[in-house]
């Protein structure tokens, strides 16, 4: 199979171009976000987002496992993130992309502390809940990233997991249908707002790259927040450099995004809430 | 006793469908009966590695994703079911030396995946403009513990059941299953009784997808018309 | 090479038309309606068993059928539980096509056709079993049964030597006496033999394949199965009740075929009794 061809010259010198004059190739502004739909359900813990033409299905699970032995209090959060052969064309070949996201989002998540941990524990050294995320790439349409990270958060507040009550030295695991399932215990939403650099300095910005634009830009940079105004993480793997005013800029425009965003989630959040108790 | 959603025994869950729904795929089909959905999407005819190219004919390959967990022998399994119940319908001389390729992603499997997974790729073909011979569709139905043949059973009833039967059958040959896969414990009666429900409500099937590809084409013709 | 020409007709030797036509070659057979081997359409190969045949193994059994021989070994190992079953062992089934069975196979990762194999036979056998006989200490201890099933030479119709082959090395299968030493938690064997399988069921395969769109035939071997369109698997269990149909490949084989099939295969059952029983 051939790889991926990229824009030809003609196509990359006009969205430069027209990039210069502040126009981007599917007629956004600079600063503009896609569109941004979020669907729960039907099962709990299932969202697909889709970001523009960018779709991603999340999927959080749980069952109870034992516990590692030099952590016997805390539950695991597991991500699975792999770009299969649906989202685009020939995208096997690229495990570079993959596991960039698929860390991307691990750190996001779980080093910030999102969702807690010791509250996965069922009895100390015994049992405890192993949540796992899985995130499906169905149409690649350009930052990924952004679309799993929001699925991701969007999955693990929609998930309930089955009550427990301890008795004794028993676990009783109830039945979804016997008791209501429990909601996870997350500390805040952390949302990632990426960028991409363009032009030979890195000179022209915007925010939330589409696929053609992800194929000329010359660095990325994520800025993960949540809804504290608090920066979570901050990633730009490689590419050109970039002046330090140039990240505090984009930080400062990812605040107004994420709060836009994480709104969106709770929205969302709220109306699968009320249409299930319906 | 009542089935766990109040349907009839020969009741299908609702179907639903989106056809075209994804960008970059050249055809995809969301298909979806009940909460058990799966979303397709076919790249081809497109340029195939040299070790799968076929002087004569279009090499068809299906990657099946689970919806939880990483892809096992489980779901290589249904890859092969999937591929082997349409591979032949496809005209692969059509297109010679090169590859369609049909990705199936597992939104949810609450039940009767095997059936969903057909029906997705079948119309996520369709969608692609992939030359076909003839429409294929599955179903599945189950007899339970007390002997009743449920159709389109859910996972609570399949966990329950005595045995469990998919069958697939190509448009108006109900004499000729494509595909058969019967498994558990059961005789003559109860595989025909089944065989039975199977191919009525796969004659459903068909006559569903049908007219979501006539609505598709429909709208289509409309835009471009206007 | 023998090679004359009289008349404009060329004569080959019969290996070499095999050679330079297979798909020709068989067709002359089976238009005449019989088989290369000389078996009717609807006849069988003959079994050979061999109950324990690999020493050091729990568990072994080789099955000969016609030129396709298949080695099943068991292996038992003490392991947890899994939390949700505490009750239930472990029987994972593996079949390996390797390059030294066929030319047919390379190396390296299993092939499909050896994983829905595996996979096919482990859904079987799975109901087949009693996997609480596996219990040592509920909820500490259980076995672990790890059933490899090798081709050793592959001549068509693998599956039903595969499903034989572990059949009658689970018949086989010895497990040693074990004790749990309650104090340290230590899992000692001891003698050989003793503790048996729970199995519920004996499984009776029959595969049937349709040659060249036209022609139904029992049991085929490799120059018949490259011609195969479709291929119907009936399973029967001791009192003789179907426990599977698997039809696969689209070639047509009609609703009353099937039936008849069926029918075949408690011929079948019966040839496979006798010779599990000697």
């Amino acid at each position: 199979m051939v790889a991926e061809i990229g824009p030809s010259n003609i196509e990359t010198a006009f969205i430069l171009e027209a990039l210069g004059k502040g126009l981007r190739v599917d007629g956004r502004g600079i600063y503009d976000y896609r569109a941004l739909r979020i669907l729960c359900g039907p099962a709990p813990g299932m969202v697909e987002v889709q970001l523009g033409q960018t779709r991603v299905l999340a999927r959080v699970t749980c069952e109870v496992t034992r516990p590692s032995a030099d952590r016997p209090t805390e539950g695991t959060v597991q991500f699975s993130s792999e770009l299969g052969t649906l989202a685009a064309p020939n995208l096997d070949r690229s495990v570079a992309q993959e596991v960039a996201i698929a860390r991307m989002i691990e750190r996001v998540i779980r080093q910030s502390r999102a969702v807690d941990t010791e509250a996965l524990c069922i009895m100390a050294g015994e049992q405890v809940w192993a949540v796992r995320v899985d995130l499906h790439f169905l149409d690649h349409c350009g930052n990924l990233v952004d679309a799993a990270c929001i699925a991701a958060v969007a999955a693990l507040r929609h998930f309930r997991r089955p009550d427990v009550t301890v008795d004794g030295d028993r676990a009783v695991i109830h039945d979804p249908r016997e008791r209501n399932p429990v909601p996870l215990s997350i500390h805040h939403t952390p949302v990632c707002v990426s960028f991409a650099f363009m032009g030979a300095q890195g000179e022209l910005v915007v925010v939330d790259p589409e696929v053609r634009e992800e194929m000329v830009q010359q660095a990325a940079f994520t800025v993960t927040m949540n809804a504290h105004k608090e920066v979570c993480a901050l990633n730009k793997a490689g590419g050109v450099a970039l002046d330090p005013a140039m990240i505090h800029r984009c930080t400062q425009i990812a605040t107004t995004k994420a709060a836009e965003i994480i709104d969106m989630i709770d929205a969302a959040l709220k109306a699968a809430a009320a249409a299930s108790s319906n | 006793m009542a089935r766990p959603d109040r349907r009839d025994t020969d009741q299908l869950r609702a179907l639903t469908s989106v056809l075209g729904q994804l960008s970059r795929a050249d055809g995809s089909a969301h298909f979806a009966s009940g909460d058990t959905s799966v979303v397709c999407g076919v790249y081809g005819p497109v340029e195939a590695k040299l070790f799968d190219e076929r002087l004569d004919r279009a090499h068809v390959e299906v990657k099946l994703r689970p919806d939880v967990g990483t892809p096992g022998t489980k779901d290589k399994w249904l890859e092969a079911a999937v591929r082997q119940t349409f591979e032949r319908h496809i005209l692969g001389h059509l297109h010679p030396r090169t590859l369609v390729q049909v990705s199936v992603q597992v939104r949810q499997d609450a039940g009767s995946l095997d059936a969903c997974a057909i029906n997705a790729a079948m119309l996520a073909l369709v969608d692609a403009g992939v030359p076909l011979a003839t429409m294929v569709a599955a179903a599945t139905c189950a007899v339970l513990e007390d002997g009743r043949v449920v159709a389109d059973p859910v996972a609570e009833e399949v966990e329950g059941a005595r045995s469990v039967h998919t069958f697939a059958f190509a448009e108006g040959r109900p004499a000729e299953p494509v595909y058969v896969d019967s498994r558990g414990t059961f005789d003559m009666p109860e595989y025909d009784a089944c065989y039975g429900v199977c191919a009525a409500a796969v004659g459903r099937v068909l006559a569903f997808m049908r007219s979501a590809i006539e609505s598709k084409v429909t709208r289509e013709s409309q835009v471009a018309g206007a | 090479m023998s090679q004359s020409e009289k008349s404009g007709q060329i004569t080959f030797a019969m290996q070499t038309f095999e050679r330079i036509h297979p798909v020709e070659f068989q067709r002359r057979f089976l238009t005449q309606n019989t088989r290369l081997s000389g078996r009717e359409f609807s006849q069988f190969r003959a079994l050979h068993i061999v109950k324990g045949s690999i020493g050091t193994a729990q568990g072994s059994a080789t099955v000969r059928m016609g030129n396709t021989i298949m080695v099943c070994g068991i292996k038992a190992e003490v392991c947890e539980p899994d939390v949700k079953r505490p009750k239930h062992g472990y029987l994972t089934t593996n079949v390996e096509l390797s390059p030294m069975c066929s030319a047919r196979f390379r190396p390296g990762p299993p092939s499909e056709e050896a994983q829905v194999a595996s996979e096919h036979i482990h859904r079987l056998i799975t109901p087949s079993v009693d996997l609480t006989s596996l219990c040592i200490e509920e909820n500490k201890v259980v076995w672990a049964l790890s059933a490899d099933i090798v081709c050793i030479k592959y001549d068509g119709n693998v599956l039903d030597a595969a499903i034989v082959a572990l059949v009658a090395a689970l018949e086989n299968l010895k497990l040693p006496e074990v004790k749990v030493d309650p104090a340290t938690g230590v899992v000692e064997a001891g003698a050989e033999g003793g503790v048996q399988l729970g199995i519920v069921r004996r499984l009776f395969p029959a595969t049937f394949a349709l040659v060249d769109d036209n022609y139904l035939v029992a049991d085929a071997d490799d120059a018949e199965e490259q011609m195969t369109s479709a291929s119907l698997l009936v399973v029967l269990d001791d009192q003789g009740q179907m426990v599977n149909v698997w039809k696969r490949g689209a070639g047509i084989i009609s609703r009353d075929t099937i039936a008849k099939c069926v029918a075949a295969a408690a011929t079948r059952k019966s040839e496979i009794e006798h010779a599990l029983s000697t």
